[in-house]
C-alpha cells in the first residue's frame, strides 16, 4: 500500500509527541497486526486486547524508537511478544476457526459436496496443526507463510538470525505437513 | 547412480528443501530437480510442503471475520494521557 506520507515521516512526528501522526500509524497497521495476533492467541477478544496493548506500548516507547528498523517490524515485535506473554499466562484456549474458510480455496475445481467435505476436513486439520505448534514455531509460520512477510522481516520481528529463523520455520512446516498429509492428495 | 551417491544427494536435497519451498534456490535447482525426479521421499515431500504453504498463504489473504480494530485501538490510545516528556 502506498501513502502520500511515509511511515518514517509519521514516526518522526510521533516521536516528538504528535498524537495525530501516531493515530495515522494505527490506521495503517492495526488491522494487519490484529490479523497476525489472532492467529497466535486463538481468540478474537484476546487478539484485540493484545493489539491495543501493543499500540499503547509503542506510543509510550516512541521516544526510544531509533528508527533503525521499519516501524511495522518494531510494532510487530511488540505485538508478538505481548501475544506470547499472554499465551504463557495461559489465557483462553482455542477459539474461532481463522483458517476455516480455506474450505473455499479458489483453485480447487472438483465438483460439489465431496470437494466441500474434503476441503473442510483439510481446513480443520490445518487449523489444528497450526494451533498445536510450539509458540516459537507457530510465530515463524504465521509471519512467513500466513502473513507473507519476508524471511528477513520475520526473523527481525522474532529477534532471530535468519538461519535460526529458517530452522524454526522448516520444523513448523514439516510438523504441519505431517499432520495434514493424509488430506492433501498431492499427485 | 550408486547407493552411496544416492544417499549423499538425498541428504543434500533434504538440507535444501526449505529453499525450494520458498523458491529461493537459483543455481542449485537443477541438481535438486534431478534428485526429486528419482527420489520417492523428497519429491512427494516437496509437493506437500508447497501445497501446505499455498494453503496457509491463501488463508492469510482472507479478511478478518470481525470488523476493523482501528476504532477501539484509537479509543484506547486516546484514553492515555499525553506523554509528559513531550508536553
Amino acid at each position: 500500500m502506498s501513502h502520500a506520507i511515509h511511515d518514517a515521516e509519521l514516526v518522526i512526528r510521533a516521536r516528538g509527541g504528535d498524537r495525530s501522526a501516531f493515530e495515522e500509524l494505527v490506521r495503517r497497521h492495526a488491522d494487519r497486526l490484529h490479523a497476525v495476533v489472532v492467529r497466535l492467541v486463538d481468540d478474537d477478544h484476546d487478539a484485540q486486547e493484545v493489539t491495543q496493548e501493543a499500540f499503547l506500548r509503542a506510543w509510550r516507547a516512541m521516544p526510544k524508537f531509533k528508527g533503525d528498523a521499519q516501524f511495522f517490524t518494531w510494532l510487530y515485535r511488540i505485538g508478538v511478544n505481548e501475544a506470547n506473554r499472554r499465551l504463557a499466562l495461559g489465557a483462553r484456549g482455542p477459539g474461532q476457526d481463522s483458517l476455516h474458510e480455506i474450505a473455499h480455496e479458489p483453485h480447487d475445481r472438483r465438483p460439489g459436496p465431496a470437494r466441500t467435505t474434503e476441503q473442510r476436513d483439510l481446513a480443520r486439520a490445518l487449523e489444528q496443526a497450526v494451533r498445536a505448534l510450539h509458540p516459537d514455531h507457530r510465530t515463524a509460520l504465521v509471519l512467513r507463510d500466513i502473513e507473507g512477510l519476508s524471511t528477513t522481516q520475520a526473523a527481525e520481528i522474532m529477534d532471530l538470525g535468519e538461519a535460526a529463523f529458517k530452522s524454526r520455520l522448516h520444523r513448523a512446516r514439516m510438523t504441519v505437513r505431517d499432520a495434514v498429509s493424509g488430506y492433501l492428495h498431492v499427485d | 547412480m550408486n547407493h552411496w551417491r544416492m544417499r549423499s544427494e538425498h541428504r543434500w536435497a533434504q538440507r535444501h528443501l526449505p529453499e525450494m519451498v520458498d523458491g529461493t534456490l537459483p543455481r542449485r535447482s537443477q541438481r535438486l530437480r534431478d534428485h526429486l525426479a528419482i527420489c520417492p521421499e523428497c519429491g512427494p515431500m516437496l509437493r506437500e510442503l508447497v501445497r501446505v504453504r499455498g494453503l496457509l498463504l491463501n488463508s492469510g489473504r482472507r479478511p478478518a471475520a470481525s470488523g476493523s480494530v482501528v476504532p477501539t485501538v484509537l479509543a484506547h490510545l486516546r484514553a492515555e494521557p499525553c506523554r509528559a516528556d513531550h508536553r
